[in-house]
Order: C-alpha cells, then sequence, then structure tokens
C-alpha cells in the first residue's frame, strides 16, 4: 500500500449544496501532494470531508488502510492528521505558549524537540510567547496555525492556503519547512499560489466543479499547457 | 459606620450565593452556547436534597456535600437526554429546559411537600460575635468564605489547567478544538456537571441563609442569575463574581437607604452596564473572530 490517503468517489453537501460530486484521489506515502482547482471547486471541503469535519453523503475515504469517513473529528485527529485551516483557527483569547500547550499531543522529549524546531522555524512565535493570539499580525497567525500541526508527529498534514498573507521571506521558510517534512510526513496541500506549489508538491490533484478531473505528477503538468489553461485559469 | 458594615457583609454572602448560581449559568452558556433555564430548578433540588440530607444526618458538611451531590447527578442527566439533542437551537434550548424547570419544581413538591421547608445554620455557625460596634452574624461570614473559595478553586481550573485551557478554547472556537484531537462533548459535558453541582452548592448554603423557602426559590435567583451573567459577561467567571457581588451590596444598601428603587435595583444596574459596556464587565468582544 503506498497511499496514505485515499479517497473514492467522495460526495458532500454542505446544507442543500452539492459541493462535491465525486472526489477521487491518492495521496502518495511520503510526499507532498498540491490539491488545485479554481476558487470554489471544492479544495477546502475536500478537506474538510476528511478531517470529519463534514460527512460526505457518499463515498469512502481511508487513511494508512482505515476507513475514516463518517468518525469524529478528534478521532480522526489522533490518528495522525493534522489541519491548518484556511481561516488559521486561532484563538483570540488564548496566547501563543497556550496555543502550543493545547496542540501538543504529549509532552515527552521528542514533542518538545519538535516543538524547539518549530520554534527556530517560526522565531517570530518566540518572541510573540506570552502574547494573545487576538493580537497576534495576520503572518504570526499564519506561522502559529502552521506551528500547531508541525508540533505532533502527525502522519498526513492538510494544510489549507498557507502562503496566503505570507511575506515572501516567509513563503521561502514556509518552502523550507515542508521540504524538511519530506519523507517523514505527507502532506496535502490546498494552494492557490500554483508557483509555491510547484517548489514544494511532487503530485498533483486538480478538481472542478467538485469532480477530480487530473490526477498526476507535478512534473507532468509543468509540461501540459492545455490542462493548466483547461483549469487553472494560467498558462 | 457600623450600620454600614452590616449591610456589606450581608450585600458580599447574598452576592456569593448568587455567584454559586450564576457560575455555572455563565459557564454553560459561555461554552456551549446553552440558555439553561433548568439551572434554577437544579439549585432548588440542591436546597431541599442537601437540607434533607443535613437534617437526616445531623451533619452540615454531609448535607452540603449532598445538595451539591444532587446538582451534579441532575446535571449529568439533564446533559445526557435533554441537552445533547438541542445544542445549536437557542429556541429549542429555551422550550425544553423551562419545561424541566417547571417538572423539577413540581417533583420537589411530590418528594418533600409544598409547604415552606425550614433550615437553620448548624450549631458552630449558629448566632453571631461582636467587632467593635459591629455585629458579625457566623453563617454569612462562612457563607462569604466558601463562596471566595469556590470562586478562587474555580478560577484556578479555568487558568491554571490543561482542562480550563480546553474551556476557554472550546469558547473561543468549538471547531478548532476538535480538529486538534480533543472531544469537545466530553469538556461539555463536564461543565455541565460542575455548572450544575456548584447551582445545588449554592441552593443547600442558601437553605440557613434565608432560613425559610420553598420550591419557587430557584426561578426567583434564577431570575437574578441572569441579571448577573449579562452584568458580567458571559464566559468570564471574574465578571460573573464581580456582578454578582455588585448585585449583591446594590441590593442590600438600596433596600436600606432607598426602599422604594428595591424592585428596580436589578435592572437599573444591568440597564446601566449595558448602556455603557454592551458585552458586560468583563465581557470579551468577540467581534475579531
Amino acid at each position: 500500500m503506498s497511499e496514505l490517503l485515499r479517497l473514492e468517489a467522495v460526495q458532500t453537501y454542505i446544507g442543500q449544496f452539492h459541493i462535491l460530486k465525486g472526489v477521487t484521489f491518492e495521496v502518495p506515502r511520503g510526499t507532498v501532494t498540491a490539491l488545485l482547482g479554481r476558487n470554489g471547486a471544492g479544495k477546502t471541503t475536500t478537506l474538510r470531508t476528511v478531517m470529519g469535519l463534514l460527512r460526505p453523503s457518499a463515498g469512502r475515504i481511508w487513511f494508512n488502510g482505515t476507513e475514516i469517513h463518517g468518525r469524529p473529528t478528534h478521532v480522526i485527529s489522533r490518528l495522525g492528521i493534522g489541519y491548518v485551516p484556511e481561516d488559521m483557527g486561532i484563538f483570540p483569547n488564548l496566547t501563543v505558549a497556550e496555543h502550543m500547550q493545547l496542540a501538543m499531543h504529549a509532552e515527552d522529549a521528542m514533542t518538545r524537540e519538535r516543538l524547539a524546531w518549530v520554534l527556530d522555524l517560526f522565531s517570530d512565535l518566540k518572541k510573540a510567547w506570552r502574547k494573545p493570539g487576538g493580537t497576534l499580525s495576520g503572518g504570526q497567525k499564519q506561522m502559529l496555525a502552521i506551528a500547531r500541526a508541525y508540533v505532533n508527529r502527525n502522519a498526513l498534514l492538510l494544510i489549507d492556503e498557507p502562503s496566503k498573507g505570507l511575506a515572501p521571506v516567509m513563503v521561502a521558510a514556509l518552502i523550507d519547512s515542508l521540504n524538511a517534512l519530506k519523507g517523514e510526513t505527507t502532506v496535502l496541500l490546498v494552494e492557490q499560489n500554483v508557483i509555491m506549489a510547484a517548489q514544494v508538491a511532487s503530485h498533483v490533484v486538480i478538481i472542478d466543479d467538485g469532480r477530480t478531473v487530473h490526477h498526476g505528477t507535478m512534473a507532468e503538468l509543468a509540461q501540459d499547457e492545455a490542462l493548466k489553461r483547461r483549469y487553472l485559469g494560467i498558462a | 459606620m457600623d450600620l454600614w458594615w452590616s449591610l456589606t457583609i450581608n450585600g458580599l454572602a447574598t452576592g456569593f450565593l448568587i455567584f454559586l448560581l450564576a457560575a455555572g449559568l455563565s459557564l454553560i452558556f459561555g461554552l456551549m452556547g446553552v440558555l439553561n433555564f433548568a439551572h434554577g430548578g437544579v439549585f432548588a433540588w440542591g436546597a431541599y436534597a442537601g437540607i434533607w440530607a443535613y437534617a437526616a444526618s445531623g451533619n452540615f458538611a454531609i448535607g452540603v456535600a449532598c445538595g451539591a451531590l444532587a446538582g451534579a447527578v441532575l446535571g449529568f442527566i439533564l446533559e445526557k437526554t435533554m441537552i445533547t439533542p438541542v445544542y445549536g437551537n437557542h429556541l429549542q434550548q429555551i422550550l425544553i429546559t423551562l419545561g424541566v424547570m417547571i417538572v423539577l419544581g413540581e417533583l420537589i413538591k411530590t418528594v418533600f411537600g409544598a409547604n415552606p421547608q425550614g433550615a437553620q445554620p448548624p450549631r458552630w455557625l449558629a448566632g453571631s460575635f461582636t467587632v467593635g460596634d459591629v455585629v458579625m452574624i457566623k453563617y454569612r461570614l462562612f457563607v462569604i468564605a466558601a463562596g471566595a473559595l469556590v470562586l478562587a478553586l474555580l478560577y484556578m481550573l479555568i487558568h491554571r489547567t490543561k482542562f480550563g485551557l480546553l474551556v476557554r478554547a472550546g469558547v473561543a472556537n468549538r471547531e478548532m478544538v476538535e480538529i486538534l484531537g480533543y472531544d469537545i462533548r466530553n469538556v461539555f459535558l463536564f461543565v455541565f456537571v460542575l455548572g450544575s453541582a456548584l447551582a445545588g452548592l449554592g441552593g443547600v448554603l442558601m437553605g440557613p441563609y434565608v432560613g425559610v423557602f420553598t420550591p419557587a426559590i430557584g426561578m426567583e435567583y434564577q431570575l437574578l442569575a441572569f441579571v448577573v451573567v449579562v452584568i458580567g459577561g458571559m464566559e468570564s467567571i471574574l465578571g460573573t463574581a464581580a456582578a454578582a457581588l455588585l448585585v449583591g451590596l446594590a441590593n442590600a444598601y438600596v433596600a436600606y437607604y432607598v426602599p422604594p428603587l428595591t424592585a428596580a435595583v436589578n435592572m437599573l444596574l444591568m440597564i446601566s452596564v449595558l448602556a455603557l459596556r454592551p458585552e458586560g464587565l468583563f465581557g470579551v468582544n468577540r467581534g475579531e473572530n
């Protein structure tokens, strides 16, 4: 079994709206896979469905060989899936230190080591350690949201638009951190910034109007001008 | 001056009793967004069950423990059977918890009878002593001390423990707490049981304080507790405590110095606080998230 995450014909409604109409793809173990598509294609809904925040009306989802669709979010999280939502989910009333304390699933030496590594990566967080989340800048909030997902040894990270609102130097640090995680952690990355995605992702899934329309390697996509024009509006 | 001291001690004791009732209400509303009109019924059950156990055992401590326990057990049953199905729906919450409030009141009449119930402080807390010219009523001082202790413990729980961290995070963003791998329903249940236990404790301590009470005690003090929660700002324990003491003191002073205003004082307080700070004394402005 080379894939860590597999979705098969997943359909999801939000209220009465049929958002995912058939999403099928695999995320190979140890890779960074970019989930691309236009605004409103269903990228965020796909991540939320995997995370159990939305219940699929049809289809199946496997993580590490276990079926996870329909299971509660906290159970899916504890299986080893970290999620950085698009709105970052920062608690305005909790300090940076408290965010990290809450995020850490264990307080063993390994987790503390990871905490030190994450704080080196995003050193701004160390400076803002005692500040409440509500007072952080947009970039700091994004760093905190990512740090929270990095601190546990998760097998899979779902990251929704991490480069949004980050200064170019931080995007570079983010790319470095994703590259550093390669091998041990598998990443499914939703990204509008195709250029950034191309720097970290080896695999690509494109969804359009709630359906998977392409999956393959980043190298193939780079050469397929027609595909890029048709589904991503770039060439 | 000694009169002022008496009124102040009176006001503080009443304030802390209201705090015990309002603390649970504030936690339950702040964390779970549940408007719990059954809370006063739990308070009344705490009073009846606690005073009954006190009379039966002759031991005040056992009575106090039973009052809190009755609250906790009722809270557990209520959360599991009545509240879980109506999370997220305020109208249904109001209807179902008001219904529960009425049923709890009627059940008290069935079990304990409808006649007024009397309660006396235990011998070691009966009577008074004087400091200078000020008469200190022991039981009132005891209520103040017990209320202050609960406030301190609750503050430590919310601000110094990982569980408190979960509660504070859950108040701000429940979904993110789930994403981080915690079962928010367990946090809800614990908070509901804790809040109900505090209401039960408030009820049993209220018994000897008022001397005589009826099943209507629940509704009577619940209204005060709602006023306190609104004044203090939802979801802040310190805010609830400050507001409860403010209401207790204002009632004590106004009842003596401006008797005609007694009935209006709570509403006037609420209106003035809300006019100046719509989010309450210690409330969090939720605008940013």
